[in-house]
């Protein structure tokens, strides 16, 4: 009898003291998923709005890669670096397969005329295709070039076509814009950075890196 | 009579099926063109390829992408597999261009430590505190007292010590199990 007076006992202790150990732990417990709920919202809150697409470019802050390849308008002339202008320009990669360079063209005839110096990369096109493309819509580049293999565009870190390089009068590649080029990004980002490079070109040194961080992020 | 023509359908049955089998299999070869000169360069193109992420397409690997620039980067894999280059080098070479963003088996090293470590030391962590928890559980359980962080008959105010005692005697008297279910409520 006195034994299984004494075991219920004891038991019930436990359980007491098991409860109020759980009533502890539970508060805080309680919080843990409540903070990272929290922790959660102010993450993705932070992020509405901003673009989600990664764009990890090498080439920035780096030289053209070297090239050897031939003009578009006469295949027997082979250009190299040295054949790029030594004044800050726009490289764009284009085709006439490609349908955002289709409507990006006019937008860069306007550029033409506005005295921007492009270079276009012919980007893995037919040549009698991308000549009668530039016939039709006229041609706003002070050269093309012919990258039929796509070799160049891989060294670029292309991810398709239109891309559009900007590059200073050193050679160095200050921005990479993927996707067209319009009157929006020109405004917002191209021309600001396009402008930094043309003053320090013009002053007959390298532009000051903090001032190009600003203007071609 | 009936057994024969239910085994004919099953044979046929089993005949379409590899027919389909079969046939599924040659048009997953015709979208491949590529020859290799040994099945180690076939395993290694394959493994690189299903390893390197399509630049354009955000999360695609280029085996799974038909992307111009994915075909472009599989013709190029598979001309430096063929040209008898190693993983190591055909990896460095898209690195090069295309950055850590390039393959789903980023590099190790000081910035990607906390992408790869950081879950398995998470998984430590949360299995050491499982195990010093229960052990503390087991512990109070076998009525180890000085594991309590306090006393738990201080606490209680009037009303639980009633409960408390109505409990016990109740439970004394019928001698029956205390984690009953009525008892819990």
């Amino acid at each position: 009898m006195s034994q299984s007076d004494k075991t219920p006992n004891k038991q019930q202790d436990n359980v007491q003291h098991r409860k109020t150990m759980n009533k502890k732990q539970l508060k805080v417990w309680f919080l843990v998923p409540l903070i990272v709920f929290l922790g959660l919202m102010v993450m993705l809150y932070m992020r509405l709005g901003k673009p989600t697409d990664i764009v990890a470019n090498m080439a920035l802050e780096r030289p053209v890669p070297a090239f050897e390849l031939p003009l578009l308008s006469d295949t027997s002339r082979i250009m190299t670096n040295d054949n790029l202008p030594d004044k800050p320009f726009l490289m764009n990669i284009w085709g006439s397969w490609c349908p955002t360079c289709i409507i990006e063209h006019p937008f860069l005839m306007e550029l033409e005329e506005r005295g921007v110096n492009l270079v276009g990369i012919n980007y893995k096109d037919d040549i009698g295709d991308a000549l009668s493309y530039l016939n039709r819509g006229g041609d706003p580049f002070s050269m093309s070039i012919q990258d039929l293999s796509g070799q160049f565009a891989l060294d670029l870190g292309l991810t398709g076509a239109p891309e559009t390089f900007i590059v200073d009068g050193d050679g160095i590649i200050r921005q990479h814009i993927i996707g067209e080029v319009n009157e929006a990004n020109w405004q917002e980002r191209i021309m600001p950075c396009l402008m930094v490079l043309n003053e320090a070109n013009k002053n007959g040194n390298s532009p000051d890196p903090s001032q190009v961080g600003e203007a071609c992020k | 009579m009936k057994a024969a023509q239910i085994t004919t359908a099953i044979v046929l049955r089993l005949i379409s099926l590899v027919l389909i089998c079969l046939l599924s299999m040659t048009a997953y070869a015709a979208i491949d063109v590529y020859d290799f000169d040994s099945v180690q360069q076939e395993a290694q193109y394959r493994g690189l390829i299903e390893e390197l992420r399509c630049p354009k397409c955000q999360n695609q690997n280029l085996a799974g992408s038909d992307a111009p620039i994915a075909q472009d980067l599989k013709q190029k894999t598979y001309d430096m597999v063929k040209d008898g280059r190693s993983d190591a080098e055909i990896r460095s070479y898209m690195q090069e261009r295309y950055g850590d963003f390039i393959t789903y088996k980023p590099p190790v090293r000081p910035s990607t430590w906390v992408l790869w470590f950081f879950p398995p030391l998470l998984l430590l962590f949360l299995i050491a505190g499982w195990f010093w928890q229960s052990k503390r559980r087991q512990l109070v359980a076998q009525g180890v007292t000085n594991k309590i962080v306090d006393s738990p008959a201080a606490a209680l105010t009037p009303a639980e010590k009633a409960e408390l005692d109505r409990l016990l005697s109740r439970s004394n008297s019928l001698d029956h199990d205390v984690t009953s279910t009525e008892d819990k409520k």
